[in-house]
């Protein structure tokens, strides 16, 4: 009969509560700097792709040299009207957008509340094809933007600079239902608000029905076919299609290489790609992330080496009464397991928190999914284990002889 | 009568002395003469074999080498003392033995209980060398518990390494009990166990006996101690002491019970409780632990089966305290020896050591390594003969093992005169009077004699002439005549 084994990795660490409690915190801060700038990172390719994450469809149809929202290459609207007939497809709607021509000035009564003409995004779908997830919005708000000249502004667009003299004010000046301005030299009318926050193309959005793109963007530059083509065509499936098996349907359909065909999920890792690869983003925040990993290995492995060298002889003992390397070693990177979950906690929380406060004042979309969540506590344990890994070799070194 | 060994006869019966000399234990030599799963080796043989060790330190120019051709056989159940002074070496030949360092020149066999072999230590990988080190327990000088740990826990550690067939906790309460630290002192009174303690609220002490009840939880069958007793008072060194003394031989209740006295009695030996005893038979239920000791401590001297001493990297000595007061016993008991000096009655005495208790027998290489001082004679074979003229060949014999037969041949028949066994000698007259042997000596059973050689007694005898003057004197009659 053997005893149940000793926690020696936890007992050592537990031991000095407060010793513990600022190794914690050490880990801790390092699981906050990566977790922060995780989730800058995360933000910024976010907030590009909240558009399409709001698409109500499960395949989208585009121009296979849009490689992004921002370009203006289009999709024929008769050749994703071919897809009509395919079997799964309930049905396919066009959406149409515009970064580059289209401006918003606000025309307030009070000459001090008006605004510079600025550029702004431009969504356009029919109201009635239910093509937009956009919380907020009512069924009379759309069926009201059937009004031609109406528009649906974002509530989180990019909030104006001097928050001090203009409260709750957008750079687009105060933005209301009711209120009247000029989105491309036109007046329109602004119905209800919705949620989607700017990016690096443009610093918020208007949705409009296709009709009011049509004459207020589209034809005064596109005069001849104003609507010929659109930005995403988007499918919808009929309940219990199989999205890839339409999807290879719809590939056959476009062999011909004019028409791109993507889930949207598809769609939006295609758009953070771009921004991934086309950007600083990458680099800057991927090497804030590896500064914290960088930091935390620092850390972690000065409280294991100061543990190992603070139970030098303890160590050495083990070693002389039979204990293997491969014990010690194990002690050690149980003491690191331990250091990563006891910093993991109260480091993602002060992470969450801080994604609420930038979220909050930045407006950038910081979320914690549970895949970001899941890969911050892989870096932390990755961070800990190398750092047991850097420490085990200390442990190694201990010569029992050192015990007489 | 005029046998040297008639005329001369040794009243002393052989050395049974308590703790020195004692009947071989039931437990000693019971090892099997085959391979296989023996907690002792076969009989006669040792349970450490040191061959020819050197050991270095550094490499290239700063290469010092500490040992030199050390060699040393301990046999299972004994005590040995390693002293010298700092630096001689005691503790690197420790370690090497332990399989804390790596063996460099030379052998060293370690007994392996649990495969019923030997293991040797030379050219093994570190894996193997774990495995010695789990034969063996550590008493360090420093306690080196962890800090962390209750006194139950840091026992658990060492007991994590053994499956034992005991309730675990049950044993570790046990041990520390009887060391002192459970829910009893020495004057039976119930305290506080400090069984959930950490070493912070120990004292030096208690950490120390903790210390030792981990080396010796797993009862190990050699255990490596550094100064175990610096650190502990009277009682407690005691108690560790007899727990070693226990797991090495049996020994009686009355023997045990001598130690169970007053506190007034017990002076700076300290003393055991009486509730002591019977936990340490429970504890100690299996024996033949040797034990290797580096130590000042004169209490734990006093009870060594053997004595190493060590000087410069160099095993100067090695005694086997049974041996040496054996051998002693009967120069003293001689006539011849009795009247030179007694620290030169002793170096011859020393001279003759072949290192190997009186009870057990000789092997030839034992006879090899210490040419000319043990001499072994078959049954029948002369040892002296009757009218042999005495030369500088001539020899002293003490009966180390065995019985011979005296006898003498008078008008051309031979008289038996006497059979001698172990502790007798003869053959001193013949070196005194410088008169043929008035004797035949032969074996009657296996004999092993210790001899002393007539330049031996020479030498000695130059240094110590005033006093041999003395001794003719006594042999003279009162007429002047030698005695026959």
């Amino acid at each position: 009969m053997r005893p149940p084994p000793v926690p020696l990795a936890w007992k050592n660490l537990a031991h000095d509560k407060v010793r513990f409690a600022l190794f914690a915190s050490g880990i801790g801060f390092a699981v906050v700097l990566m977790g922060v700038q995780y989730g800058i990172m995360n933000a910024m390719l976010d907030s590009n792709t909240v558009l399409i994450e709001r698409l109500k469809g499960d395949i989208v149809l585009i121009n296979p040299n849009k490689v992004s929202l921002l370009f203006r290459e289009g999709v024929s609207r008769r050749r994703i009207a071919e897809v009509e007939g395919v079997s799964g497809v309930k049905s396919v709607t066009p959406v149409y957008t515009e970064y580059s021509i289209a401006s918003l000035r606000h025309t307030a009564n009070d000459p001090a509340a008006r605004t510079n003409t600025r550029r702004i995004r431009v969504v356009a779908v029919d109201p009635n094809a239910d093509a937009l997830d956009l919380p907020g919005v009512t069924a009379k708000d759309w069926q009201e933007l059937n009004t031609p000249g109406t528009a649906l502004y974002d509530r989180k667009s990019r909030a104006h600079p001097d928050q001090v003299n203009h409260p709750g004010e957008s750079v687009f000046g105060k933005l209301e239902p009711g209120a009247r301005t000029e989105l491309a030299g036109r007046e329109i009318r602004l119905v209800a608000g919705f949620e989607m926050g700017f990016d690096f193309g443009t610093d918020g959005s208007v949705v409009v029905s296709d009709r009011t793109f049509e004459k207020w963007v589209r034809e005064p530059y596109y005069p001849a076919e104003p609507m010929a083509e659109c930005d995403i065509g988007l499918v919808k499936l009929d309940p219990g299609a199989d999205p890839k098996v339409v999807k290879a349907a719809l590939e056959a359909k476009f062999a011909a290489g004019d028409v791109l065909v993507l889930t949207r999920d598809e769609m939006v890792s295609r758009e953070k790609s771009f921004w991934w690869t086309n950007t600083p983003i990458g680099f800057a925040f991927g090497a804030g992330v590896l500064l914290g990993f960088v930091v935390g290995v620092v850390i972690c492995y000065q409280i294991l080496a100061s543990d190992v060298a603070d139970h030098l002889p303890e160590y050495a003992t083990l070693k002389a009464i039979g204990y293997t390397n491969r014990y010690l070693s194990w002690i050690v990177l149980q003491e690191s397991l331990i250091l990563a979950a006891a910093g993991f906690v109260p480091g993602v929380l002060v992470t969450y928190g801080a994604y609420l406060l930038l979220t909050e004042i930045t407006g950038l979309p910081m979320v914690l999914t549970p895949g970001r969540f899941g890969l911050i506590l892989g870096l932390t344990i990755v961070m800990c284990v190398s750092s047991g890994l850097l420490a085990v070799n200390k442990v190694k070194k201990v010569d029992p002889a050192d015990v007489f | 009568m005029s046998s040297d060994a008639q005329n001369n006869p040794s009243p002393t019966p052989p050395l049974r002395r308590e703790g020195l000399n004692p009947a071989p234990p039931p437990f000693l030599g019971e090892g099997v003469g085959g391979r296989g799963s023996s907690p002792l080796p076969p009989p006669g043989q040792p349970v450490l074999r040191i061959r020819g060790v050197n050991h270095y330190f550094g490499t290239g120019d700063t290469r010092t080498q500490v040992l030199f051709d050390n060699t040393l056989e301990v046999m299972p159940g004994e005590m040995v003392i390693m002293s010298g002074p700092s630096g001689s070496g005691k503790t690197t030949i420790l370690t090497l033995i332990g399989g804390l360092r790596t063996l460099q020149e030379g052998e060293i066999e370690v007994w392996d209980a649990n495969r019923g072999d030997y293991r040797t230590l030379r050219g093994v990988p570190e894996p193997e060398l774990v495995n010695v080190r789990r034969l063996i327990g550590f008493i360090f000088q420093r306690h080196n518990l962890f800090d962390s740990l209750t006194a139950m826990q840091n026992i658990r550690m060492a007991q994590r390494l053994k499956e034992s067939a005991a309730d675990p906790d049950e044993a570790a309460r046990d041990i520390l009990t009887y060391l002192l630290l459970g829910e009893k002192d020495i004057q039976s009174k119930s305290q506080k166990s400090r069984f959930d303690y950490k070493p912070a609220k120990l004292s030096g002490g208690q950490r120390q006996r903790v210390a030792i009840a981990r080396a010796l939880i797993n009862r190990p069958k050699l255990v490596l101690a550094d100064e175990p007793t610096a650190a502990l008072d009277a009682n407690s060194g005691l108690a560790v002491v007899t727990l070693v003394q226990e797991l090495a031989r049996v020994r009686s209740e009355t023997d045990l019970q001598k130690l169970v006295r007053p506190a007034e009695e017990a002076g700076e030996n300290g003393r055991l409780a009486e509730w002591q005893v019977p936990l340490l038979r429970k504890i100690a239920t299996e024996h033949g632990t040797t034990s290797l000791i580096v130590t000042h401590d004169s209490r734990i001297m006093n009870l060594a089966d053997r004595i190493v001493h060590m000087e410069r990297g160099r095993i100067e000595s090695n005694v086997v305290v049974a041996e040496r007061l054996f051998v002693r016993e009967g120069l003293r008991q001689s006539p011849a020896f009795a009247a030179i000096l007694p620290e030169e009655q002793e170096k011859i005495a020393d001279s003759v050591l072949v290192g190997v208790h009186p009870n057990d027998p000789v092997r030839p290489d034992h006879l090899a390594a210490k040419p000319g001082c043990v001499e072994v004679y078959e049954p029948g074979q002369a040892i002296v003969r009757q009218g042999d003229a005495v030369n500088a060949e001539s020899k002293f014999y003490l009966i180390r093992r065995g019985i011979v037969d005296v006898s003498r041949v008078v008008n051309g028949a031979t008289q038996k005169l006497t059979e001698m066994g172990s502790g007798r000698y003869f053959g001193e007259v013949a070196f005194l009077m410088d008169q043929p042997r008035n004797a035949t000596v032969r074996a009657i059973t296996r004999v092993e004699v210790y001899t002393v050689s007539r330049a031996t007694f020479d030498k000695f005898r130059s240094v110590s002439l005033p006093f041999i003057e003395r001794v003719l004197a006594n042999f003279r009659a009162g007429d002047g005549t030698p005695r026959t």
